[in-house]
Protein backbone atom coordinates (compact mmCIF):
# COMPACT_ATOMS: atom_id res chain seq x y z
CA UNK A 1 0.00 0.00 0.00
CA UNK A 2 1.64 3.47 -1.39
CA UNK A 3 0.76 6.82 -1.24
CA UNK A 4 -0.53 6.67 -4.90
CA UNK A 5 -3.25 3.72 -3.83
CA UNK A 6 -4.32 5.65 -0.82
CA UNK A 7 -4.95 9.06 -2.60
CA UNK A 8 -6.42 7.24 -5.41
CA UNK A 9 -8.70 5.49 -2.11
CA UNK A 10 -9.36 9.34 -1.01
CA UNK A 11 -10.20 10.60 -4.47
CA UNK A 12 -13.00 8.20 -4.88
CA UNK A 13 -14.36 8.53 -1.32
CA UNK A 14 -14.48 12.50 -2.21
CA UNK A 15 -16.31 11.52 -4.82
CA UNK A 16 -19.15 9.41 -3.89
CA UNK A 17 -19.48 11.61 -0.21
CA UNK A 18 -18.80 14.67 -1.61
CA UNK A 19 -18.22 17.71 1.35
CA UNK A 20 -20.89 19.80 0.91
CA UNK A 21 -24.49 19.66 2.01
CA UNK A 22 -27.39 19.71 -0.22
CA UNK A 23 -29.35 22.50 -0.32
CA UNK A 24 -32.24 20.84 2.29
CA UNK A 25 -29.96 20.01 4.68
CA UNK A 26 -28.07 23.15 4.15
CA UNK A 27 -30.96 24.86 5.26
CA UNK A 28 -31.81 22.27 8.53
CA UNK A 29 -28.22 23.01 9.69
CA UNK A 30 -28.60 26.64 9.43
CA UNK A 31 -31.54 27.18 10.69
CA UNK A 32 -30.29 24.55 14.18
CA UNK A 33 -27.32 26.97 13.85
CA UNK A 34 -29.35 30.28 14.10
CA UNK A 35 -31.38 28.40 16.63
CA UNK A 36 -27.88 29.08 19.32
CA UNK A 37 -28.32 32.73 18.65
CA UNK A 38 -28.92 33.86 22.09
CA UNK A 39 -27.69 36.36 24.90
CA UNK A 40 -24.16 35.60 26.25
CA UNK A 41 -23.68 32.23 23.93
CA UNK A 42 -21.14 34.24 21.60
CA UNK A 43 -19.67 36.28 24.83
CA UNK A 44 -18.28 32.87 26.19
CA UNK A 45 -21.54 32.02 28.69
CA UNK A 46 -22.30 28.60 26.55
CA UNK A 47 -25.78 26.99 27.73
CA UNK A 48 -27.03 27.26 31.18
CA UNK A 49 -25.81 24.63 32.96
CA UNK A 50 -26.98 22.85 36.06
CA UNK A 51 -23.44 24.14 37.56
CA UNK A 52 -23.83 27.64 37.22
CA UNK A 53 -24.04 28.87 40.63
CA UNK A 54 -20.22 27.08 41.11
CA UNK A 55 -19.19 30.83 39.10
CA UNK A 56 -20.53 33.56 41.22
CA UNK A 57 -18.88 31.27 44.36
CA UNK A 58 -15.55 30.77 42.12
CA UNK A 59 -15.61 34.65 41.52
CA UNK A 60 -16.03 35.44 45.28
CA UNK A 61 -13.29 33.02 46.15
CA UNK A 62 -10.89 34.37 43.51
CA UNK A 63 -11.63 37.88 44.65
CA UNK A 64 -11.14 37.12 48.34
CA UNK A 65 -7.56 35.09 47.14
CA UNK A 66 -6.35 37.95 45.25
CA UNK A 67 -7.38 40.88 48.26
CA UNK A 68 -5.61 38.34 50.66
CA UNK A 69 -2.11 37.64 47.88
CA UNK A 70 -2.59 41.58 47.25
CA UNK A 71 0.96 42.35 48.99
CA UNK A 72 2.86 40.19 47.05
CA UNK A 73 1.19 41.42 43.68
CA UNK A 74 3.39 42.44 40.93
CA UNK A 75 3.12 45.91 39.93
CA UNK A 76 3.01 45.12 36.78
CA UNK A 77 1.26 42.50 36.28
CA UNK A 78 -0.19 41.33 32.87
CA UNK A 79 1.72 44.81 31.31
CA UNK A 80 4.07 43.75 28.54
CA UNK A 81 7.85 43.88 29.67
CA UNK A 82 9.53 46.69 29.05
CA UNK A 83 12.91 46.61 27.13
CA UNK A 84 15.96 49.08 26.90
CA UNK A 85 19.26 49.04 24.96
CA UNK A 86 21.10 50.62 27.30
CA UNK A 87 20.30 48.50 30.11
CA UNK A 88 20.06 44.68 30.60
CA UNK A 89 16.22 44.46 30.62
CA UNK A 90 14.59 44.01 34.02
CA UNK A 91 13.32 40.72 35.00
CA UNK A 92 9.41 40.03 34.23
CA UNK A 93 7.75 39.12 38.12
CA UNK A 94 7.62 35.57 39.41
CA UNK A 95 4.39 33.92 37.78
CA UNK A 96 3.42 36.60 35.41
CA UNK A 97 1.72 34.83 32.45
CA UNK A 98 4.09 35.94 29.52
CA UNK A 99 2.67 35.88 25.94
CA UNK A 100 4.99 36.83 23.08
CA UNK A 101 3.39 38.70 19.94
CA UNK A 102 2.32 36.47 17.11
CA UNK A 103 4.38 38.02 14.58
CA UNK A 104 7.98 37.97 16.45
CA UNK A 105 9.86 36.59 19.59
CA UNK A 106 10.02 38.34 22.89
CA UNK A 107 12.79 38.66 25.25
CA UNK A 108 12.69 37.16 28.71
CA UNK A 109 15.58 38.57 31.26
CA UNK A 110 16.82 35.68 33.44
CA UNK A 111 19.70 37.59 35.43
CA UNK A 112 23.09 37.62 34.38
CA UNK A 113 23.61 33.74 33.40
CA UNK A 114 20.87 33.23 31.21
CA UNK A 115 18.63 34.49 28.95
CA UNK A 116 15.43 33.50 27.36
CA UNK A 117 13.47 34.19 23.96
CA UNK A 118 10.21 33.01 23.89
CA UNK A 119 8.74 32.82 20.25
CA UNK A 120 5.87 34.28 18.43
CA UNK A 121 2.68 33.40 19.50
CA UNK A 122 4.13 31.35 22.83
CA UNK A 123 2.97 31.64 26.36
CA UNK A 124 4.99 30.93 29.78
CA UNK A 125 5.37 32.30 32.86
CA UNK A 126 8.12 32.52 35.44
CA UNK A 127 7.77 30.15 38.60
CA UNK A 128 10.11 30.50 40.41
CA UNK A 129 13.89 32.78 39.54
CA UNK A 130 17.08 33.53 41.15
CA UNK A 131 20.19 34.45 40.14
CA UNK A 132 21.44 30.55 40.14
CA UNK A 133 18.77 29.49 38.47
CA UNK A 134 14.43 29.49 37.25
CA UNK A 135 11.63 27.30 36.57
CA UNK A 136 9.86 27.95 33.34
CA UNK A 137 6.33 26.65 32.56
CA UNK A 138 5.71 26.79 29.30
CA UNK A 139 2.09 26.70 28.00
CA UNK A 140 2.43 26.51 24.52
CA UNK A 141 4.90 27.32 21.95
CA UNK A 142 8.77 27.80 21.47
CA UNK A 143 11.36 28.78 24.30
CA UNK A 144 14.83 29.30 23.68
CA UNK A 145 17.91 29.31 26.44
CA UNK A 146 20.56 29.78 26.83
CA UNK A 147 22.72 29.21 30.32
CA UNK A 148 26.05 30.19 30.83
CA UNK A 149 28.40 27.35 31.05
CA UNK A 150 29.27 26.08 34.54
CA UNK A 151 25.42 27.24 35.47
CA UNK A 152 24.28 24.09 35.87
CA UNK A 153 21.42 22.28 36.66
CA UNK A 154 18.31 24.88 38.08
CA UNK A 155 17.84 26.39 34.63
CA UNK A 156 13.77 24.39 34.19
CA UNK A 157 11.40 24.41 31.77
CA UNK A 158 8.16 22.60 32.78
CA UNK A 159 5.91 21.82 29.53
CA UNK A 160 3.02 19.91 30.65
CA UNK A 161 4.31 16.27 32.50
CA UNK A 162 7.81 17.15 31.07
CA UNK A 163 10.63 19.00 32.61
CA UNK A 164 13.61 19.79 30.86
CA UNK A 165 16.77 20.29 32.93
CA UNK A 166 19.53 22.60 31.32
CA UNK A 167 23.29 21.58 32.54
CA UNK A 168 25.16 24.24 30.71
CA UNK A 169 23.83 24.76 27.83
CA UNK A 170 21.35 26.82 24.60
CA UNK A 171 18.07 24.73 24.28
CA UNK A 172 14.97 24.94 22.47
CA UNK A 173 11.74 23.26 24.06
CA UNK A 174 8.15 23.19 21.61
CA UNK A 175 5.65 22.34 23.69
CA UNK A 176 1.92 21.31 21.77
CA UNK A 177 -0.55 21.12 24.64
CA UNK A 178 -3.48 19.99 22.50
CA UNK A 179 -1.44 17.25 21.42
CA UNK A 180 0.65 16.69 24.41
CA UNK A 181 3.90 17.24 21.86
CA UNK A 182 7.42 18.10 23.29
CA UNK A 183 10.32 18.71 21.03
CA UNK A 184 13.40 19.30 22.86
CA UNK A 185 16.65 20.41 20.21
CA UNK A 186 20.14 21.05 22.15
CA UNK A 187 22.32 23.76 20.50
CA UNK A 188 25.50 23.75 23.15
CA UNK A 189 26.10 21.41 26.21
CA UNK A 190 23.45 18.59 27.32
CA UNK A 191 19.66 18.61 28.67
CA UNK A 192 18.23 16.54 30.54
CA UNK A 193 14.51 15.65 30.35
CA UNK A 194 12.29 13.72 32.68
CA UNK A 195 8.48 13.02 32.82
CA UNK A 196 5.50 11.99 30.74
CA UNK A 197 6.46 8.98 28.77
CA UNK A 198 10.39 8.93 29.22
CA UNK A 199 10.73 6.62 32.43
CA UNK A 200 11.98 6.55 36.05
CA UNK A 201 15.59 8.08 34.52
CA UNK A 202 14.51 10.23 31.81
CA UNK A 203 16.37 11.54 28.51
CA UNK A 204 19.81 13.24 28.14
CA UNK A 205 19.63 15.50 24.59
CA UNK A 206 23.43 15.91 23.76
CA UNK A 207 24.41 19.35 21.20
CA UNK A 208 23.42 18.64 18.00
CA UNK A 209 19.98 16.10 18.91
CA UNK A 210 16.48 16.50 19.30
CA UNK A 211 14.31 14.75 21.86
CA UNK A 212 10.56 14.43 20.36
CA UNK A 213 7.81 12.97 22.72
CA UNK A 214 4.23 12.49 22.55
CA UNK A 215 2.43 11.35 25.30
CA UNK A 216 -0.61 9.97 23.45
CA UNK A 217 1.16 7.85 21.26
CA UNK A 218 4.13 7.06 24.36
CA UNK A 219 6.70 8.07 21.79
CA UNK A 220 10.17 9.08 22.50
CA UNK A 221 13.17 9.55 19.38
CA UNK A 222 16.30 10.64 19.82
CA UNK A 223 17.32 12.02 16.42
CA UNK A 224 20.29 14.46 14.72
CA UNK A 225 19.28 18.09 14.31
CA UNK A 226 20.32 17.41 10.79
CA UNK A 227 17.82 14.61 9.81
CA UNK A 228 14.80 16.96 11.61
CA UNK A 229 16.04 20.01 9.34
CA UNK A 230 15.76 17.87 6.33
CA UNK A 231 12.87 16.43 6.86
CA UNK A 232 11.12 19.64 7.56
CA UNK A 233 12.66 21.32 4.29
CA UNK A 234 13.37 18.07 1.81
CA UNK A 235 16.03 18.87 -0.37
CA UNK A 236 15.35 18.22 -4.27
CA UNK A 237 17.52 15.92 -5.37
CA UNK A 238 16.66 15.87 -8.78
CA UNK A 239 17.77 12.86 -9.51
CA UNK A 240 20.97 12.13 -8.10
CA UNK A 241 21.43 9.88 -5.59
CA UNK A 242 23.55 11.41 -2.68
CA UNK A 243 26.72 9.49 -1.33
CA UNK A 244 26.12 7.22 1.81
CA UNK A 245 29.83 7.60 2.73
CA UNK A 246 29.57 11.36 2.38
CA UNK A 247 26.37 12.01 4.12
CA UNK A 248 24.79 9.11 4.98
CA UNK A 249 21.75 11.90 6.71
CA UNK A 250 21.36 13.14 3.63
CA UNK A 251 21.22 9.71 1.63
CA UNK A 252 18.49 8.39 4.24
CA UNK A 253 16.76 10.91 3.75
CA UNK A 254 16.73 10.30 0.06
CA UNK A 255 16.44 6.51 0.46
CA UNK A 256 13.35 6.77 2.88
CA UNK A 257 11.45 9.16 0.62
CA UNK A 258 11.77 6.99 -2.60
CA UNK A 259 11.51 3.94 -0.28
CA UNK A 260 7.89 5.23 0.58
CA UNK A 261 6.64 6.87 -3.06
CA UNK A 262 8.47 4.28 -5.30
CA UNK A 263 7.85 0.90 -3.51
CA UNK A 264 8.08 -1.08 -6.87
CA UNK A 265 10.41 1.50 -8.82
CA UNK A 266 13.53 0.46 -10.62
CA UNK A 267 15.96 1.83 -7.71
CA UNK A 268 14.16 0.26 -5.22
CA UNK A 269 17.45 -1.64 -4.35
CA UNK A 270 19.80 0.85 -4.57
CA UNK A 271 17.08 2.62 -1.95
CA UNK A 272 17.10 -0.51 0.41
CA UNK A 273 21.04 -0.51 0.59
CA UNK A 274 21.40 3.15 1.20
CA UNK A 275 18.88 3.26 3.76
CA UNK A 276 20.44 0.56 5.64
CA UNK A 277 24.20 1.60 4.98
CA UNK A 278 22.93 4.90 6.36
CA UNK A 279 22.72 3.62 10.07
CA UNK A 280 26.10 2.26 10.00
CA UNK A 281 27.52 4.51 12.36
CA UNK A 282 23.81 4.81 14.37
CA UNK A 283 22.54 1.71 15.14
CA UNK A 284 21.04 2.99 18.18
CA UNK A 285 18.60 5.07 15.58
CA UNK A 286 14.63 3.97 15.95
CA UNK A 287 14.36 2.94 12.26
CA UNK A 288 18.08 1.17 11.96
CA UNK A 289 15.99 -2.22 12.73
CA UNK A 290 13.49 -1.82 10.02
CA UNK A 291 16.18 -0.46 7.82
CA UNK A 292 17.92 -3.99 8.35
CA UNK A 293 14.62 -6.39 8.39
CA UNK A 294 13.82 -4.43 4.82
CA UNK A 295 16.99 -5.51 3.60
CA UNK A 296 17.08 -8.70 4.61
CA UNK A 297 13.84 -9.73 3.33
CA UNK A 298 14.53 -8.48 0.05
CA UNK A 299 18.23 -9.57 -0.12
CA UNK A 300 18.88 -12.38 2.48
CA UNK A 301 21.95 -13.16 0.72
CA UNK A 302 23.39 -9.26 -0.31
CA UNK A 303 26.21 -7.67 0.15
CA UNK A 304 25.14 -5.74 3.31
CA UNK A 305 23.42 -8.82 4.82
CA UNK A 306 26.26 -8.76 7.83
CA UNK A 307 25.73 -5.28 8.23
CA UNK A 308 21.50 -6.11 8.56
CA UNK A 309 22.28 -8.92 10.78
CA UNK A 310 24.46 -7.00 13.28
CA UNK A 311 22.02 -4.22 13.49
CA UNK A 312 18.94 -6.42 14.10
CA UNK A 313 21.44 -8.15 16.78
CA UNK A 314 21.99 -5.18 18.39
CA UNK A 315 18.91 -3.79 18.84
CA UNK A 316 16.71 -4.03 22.20
CA UNK A 317 13.42 -4.39 20.36
CA UNK A 318 11.69 -5.31 16.79
CA UNK A 319 11.09 -2.61 14.61
CA UNK A 320 8.09 -0.84 14.83
CA UNK B 1 -2.25 28.14 11.34
CA UNK B 2 -1.10 28.42 7.57
CA UNK B 3 -4.91 27.41 6.63
CA UNK B 4 -6.45 28.27 3.09
CA UNK B 5 -7.92 31.76 3.39
CA UNK B 6 -11.78 32.33 1.62
CA UNK B 7 -12.52 35.84 2.45
CA UNK B 8 -10.76 38.60 3.58
CA UNK B 9 -9.48 39.88 6.60
CA UNK B 10 -12.00 42.60 6.69
CA UNK B 11 -14.64 40.57 6.67
CA UNK B 12 -13.77 38.13 8.98
CA UNK B 13 -12.65 40.89 11.69
CA UNK B 14 -16.62 42.46 10.71
CA UNK B 15 -18.17 38.81 11.26
CA UNK B 16 -16.06 38.57 14.84
CA UNK B 17 -17.19 42.03 15.42
CA UNK B 18 -21.13 41.30 15.02
CA UNK B 19 -20.64 38.03 16.59
CA UNK B 20 -19.26 39.14 19.67
CA UNK B 21 -21.42 42.10 19.80
CA UNK B 22 -24.41 39.04 19.72
CA UNK B 23 -26.17 41.09 16.56
CA UNK B 24 -28.83 39.43 15.06
CA UNK B 25 -28.49 37.16 12.18
CA UNK B 26 -24.67 36.94 13.44
CA UNK B 27 -24.74 33.44 13.92
CA UNK B 28 -26.50 32.48 10.35
CA UNK B 29 -23.80 34.76 8.44
CA UNK B 30 -21.08 32.92 10.64
CA UNK B 31 -22.61 29.64 9.65
CA UNK B 32 -22.56 30.95 5.94
CA UNK B 33 -19.15 31.79 5.80
CA UNK B 34 -17.32 28.40 7.26
CA UNK B 35 -20.56 25.78 6.75
CA UNK B 36 -18.51 24.35 3.61
CA UNK B 37 -15.15 24.52 6.03
CA UNK B 38 -17.15 22.86 8.91
CA UNK B 39 -18.83 20.15 6.82
CA UNK B 40 -15.44 19.07 5.11
CA UNK B 41 -13.57 17.83 7.68
CA UNK B 42 -16.58 16.41 9.29
CA UNK B 43 -17.75 14.79 6.19
CA UNK B 44 -14.73 13.26 5.34
CA UNK B 45 -13.52 11.98 9.08
CA UNK B 46 -16.77 10.77 10.11
CA UNK B 47 -17.94 9.49 6.80
CA UNK B 48 -21.17 8.18 5.77
CA UNK B 49 -22.90 8.83 9.67
CA UNK B 50 -26.41 9.17 10.26
CA UNK B 51 -25.57 11.83 13.07
CA UNK B 52 -23.48 14.43 11.12
CA UNK B 53 -26.25 17.29 11.13
CA UNK B 54 -25.77 17.27 14.87
CA UNK B 55 -21.67 16.96 14.76
CA UNK B 56 -21.99 20.64 12.89
CA UNK B 57 -24.43 22.39 15.31
CA UNK B 58 -21.93 20.79 18.17
CA UNK B 59 -18.80 22.77 15.97
CA UNK B 60 -20.30 25.72 15.92
CA UNK B 61 -22.09 25.96 18.85
CA UNK B 62 -18.58 25.48 20.33
CA UNK B 63 -17.25 27.84 18.22
CA UNK B 64 -19.67 30.69 19.33
CA UNK B 65 -18.72 29.77 23.32
CA UNK B 66 -14.97 30.41 22.20
CA UNK B 67 -15.26 32.89 19.49
CA UNK B 68 -14.39 35.74 22.04
CA UNK B 69 -10.59 33.76 22.57
CA UNK B 70 -9.99 34.56 18.92
CA UNK B 71 -8.19 38.04 19.00
CA UNK B 72 -6.53 37.61 15.21
CA UNK B 73 -9.23 37.88 12.43
CA UNK B 74 -6.64 36.42 10.59
CA UNK B 75 -6.37 32.91 12.56
CA UNK B 76 -10.32 32.63 12.40
CA UNK B 77 -10.50 30.17 9.53
CA UNK B 78 -8.11 27.88 11.39
CA UNK B 79 -9.51 28.27 14.63
CA UNK B 80 -12.69 27.14 13.19
CA UNK B 81 -11.01 24.49 11.53
CA UNK B 82 -8.99 23.33 14.56
CA UNK B 83 -12.39 23.25 16.89
CA UNK B 84 -14.50 21.01 14.08
CA UNK B 85 -11.26 18.35 13.80
CA UNK B 86 -11.29 18.49 17.78
CA UNK B 87 -14.93 17.94 18.06
CA UNK B 88 -14.92 15.51 15.90
CA UNK B 89 -12.35 13.71 17.74
CA UNK B 90 -14.74 13.93 20.61
CA UNK B 91 -17.18 12.61 19.32
CA UNK B 92 -15.38 9.63 18.16
CA UNK B 93 -14.12 8.89 21.49
CA UNK B 94 -17.55 9.02 22.99
CA UNK B 95 -18.95 6.66 20.49
CA UNK B 96 -16.04 3.91 21.65
CA UNK B 97 -16.97 3.98 24.73
CA UNK B 98 -20.62 3.85 24.04
CA UNK B 99 -19.57 0.74 21.60
CA UNK B 100 -17.94 -0.85 24.48
CA UNK B 101 -20.55 -0.51 26.62
CA UNK B 102 -22.86 -1.46 24.09
CA UNK B 103 -25.37 1.56 24.38
CA UNK B 104 -25.76 2.40 20.36
CA UNK B 105 -25.02 0.49 17.32
CA UNK B 106 -24.13 3.05 14.61
CA UNK B 107 -26.59 2.68 11.74
CA UNK B 108 -24.79 4.42 8.50
CA UNK B 109 -26.66 6.86 6.51
CA UNK B 110 -27.20 6.27 3.15
CA UNK B 111 -24.52 8.71 1.26
CA UNK B 112 -23.93 10.17 -2.19
CA UNK B 113 -25.71 9.31 -5.05
CA UNK B 114 -28.86 6.99 -4.96
CA UNK B 115 -27.74 4.90 -7.86
CA UNK B 116 -24.23 4.79 -6.78
CA UNK B 117 -24.33 1.42 -4.75
CA UNK B 118 -21.04 0.76 -5.21
CA UNK B 119 -19.20 3.72 -4.52
CA UNK B 120 -21.72 3.88 -1.18
CA UNK B 121 -20.90 0.20 0.00
CA UNK B 122 -17.00 0.99 -0.67
CA UNK B 123 -17.26 3.72 1.48
CA UNK B 124 -19.04 2.35 4.29
CA UNK B 125 -16.53 -0.54 3.96
CA UNK B 126 -13.70 1.94 4.42
CA UNK B 127 -15.20 3.68 7.21
CA UNK B 128 -15.62 0.28 8.96
CA UNK B 129 -11.79 -0.13 8.82
CA UNK B 130 -11.00 3.55 10.10
CA UNK B 131 -13.84 2.72 13.12
CA UNK B 132 -11.01 0.23 14.52
CA UNK B 133 -8.39 2.81 14.44
CA UNK B 134 -7.03 4.58 17.59
CA UNK B 135 -8.45 8.09 17.16
CA UNK B 136 -5.95 10.13 16.89
CA UNK B 137 -4.69 7.89 14.28
CA UNK B 138 -7.98 8.33 12.22
CA UNK B 139 -7.96 11.83 12.36
CA UNK B 140 -4.13 12.32 10.66
CA UNK B 141 -5.36 9.37 8.58
CA UNK B 142 -8.46 10.60 7.12
CA UNK B 143 -7.15 14.76 7.45
CA UNK B 144 -4.12 13.36 5.20
CA UNK B 145 -5.69 10.75 2.70
CA UNK B 146 -9.44 11.37 2.84
CA UNK B 147 -9.41 15.20 3.07
CA UNK B 148 -6.17 15.38 1.31
CA UNK B 149 -4.81 17.60 3.45
CA UNK B 150 -0.38 18.71 3.31
CA UNK B 151 1.50 16.81 6.11
CA UNK B 152 2.71 20.39 7.53
CA UNK B 153 -1.77 21.30 7.78
CA UNK B 154 -2.43 17.79 9.69
CA UNK B 155 0.22 18.53 12.33
CA UNK B 156 -1.23 22.01 12.93
CA UNK B 157 -4.98 20.47 12.93
CA UNK B 158 -3.65 17.56 15.29
CA UNK B 159 -1.60 20.11 17.28
CA UNK B 160 1.37 17.98 16.71
CA UNK B 161 5.36 18.19 15.51
CA UNK B 162 5.54 17.10 11.49
CA UNK B 163 7.80 14.04 13.03
CA UNK B 164 4.81 13.21 15.33
CA UNK B 165 2.26 12.93 12.68
CA UNK B 166 4.52 10.86 10.10
CA UNK B 167 5.17 8.41 13.08
CA UNK B 168 1.28 8.03 13.90
CA UNK B 169 0.63 8.02 10.01
CA UNK B 170 3.02 5.18 9.74
CA UNK B 171 1.30 3.28 12.79
CA UNK B 172 -2.29 4.52 10.99
CA UNK B 173 -1.40 3.04 7.66
CA UNK B 174 -0.11 -0.39 8.82
CA UNK B 175 -3.30 -1.08 10.99
CA UNK B 176 -5.83 0.50 7.93
CA UNK B 177 -3.32 -2.15 6.08
CA UNK B 178 -3.74 -4.65 8.40
CA UNK B 179 -7.68 -4.53 8.80
CA UNK B 180 -8.00 -4.19 5.09
CA UNK B 181 -6.60 -7.79 4.54
CA UNK B 182 -9.56 -8.88 6.59
CA UNK B 183 -12.06 -7.45 3.18
CA UNK B 184 -10.24 -9.30 0.48
CA UNK B 185 -12.07 -7.42 -2.45
CA UNK B 186 -11.20 -4.19 -0.22
CA UNK B 187 -7.34 -5.01 -0.25
CA UNK B 188 -7.83 -5.94 -3.86
CA UNK B 189 -8.79 -2.83 -5.00
CA UNK B 190 -6.52 -0.57 -2.73
CA UNK B 191 -3.60 -2.63 -3.62
CA UNK B 192 -4.48 -1.73 -7.35
CA UNK B 193 -6.16 1.45 -7.02
CA UNK B 194 -8.80 0.61 -8.98
CA UNK B 195 -11.98 1.30 -7.20
CA UNK B 196 -14.73 1.38 -10.32
CA UNK B 197 -15.63 -1.74 -12.22
CA UNK B 198 -15.45 -1.78 -15.48
CA UNK B 199 -18.17 -0.40 -17.37
CA UNK B 200 -19.35 1.58 -14.00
Amino acid sequence: MNDESLEKMGDEVRRVIGDQPDEERRRRQRAAVAALESPGLSRGQGRPSRLRWLVPMGLTFAAVAAVLAWPDAPAVENEPVATSDALPPAAPPVEQWLKAPKDGPMDIALGSHAHGILHAGGKLRIAEQSESGARLVLESGRVELEVDHGQAGNWIVLAGPYEARALGTRFLVDWFPLGEDLAVEVTRGEVGVTGGNLGPGGMVVEAGKVLEANLRDESATLRSKREVDLELSPPRFAGRIPDVDQDPVLARTWASYYLRAHPEGDQIDIARELFLRSFADEREHPDAAAAAQGYLEANPDGPHAALAREILGASDSPPQ
Amino acid sequence: MKLRVVDSDVSDAELLRSVRAGELGASARLYDRFADVVNRVVWRVMGADSEIDDLVQQVFEKILVGIHRVEDPGALQGWVCSIAVYTVRTEIRRRKVRRLVRLTERVPESVGREEDHEGRDLVRRLYAILDRLPVDERLAFALRFIDDRPLVEVAELCDCSLATIKRRLARARKRFERHASKDPDFARRLKQGQWRRSGS
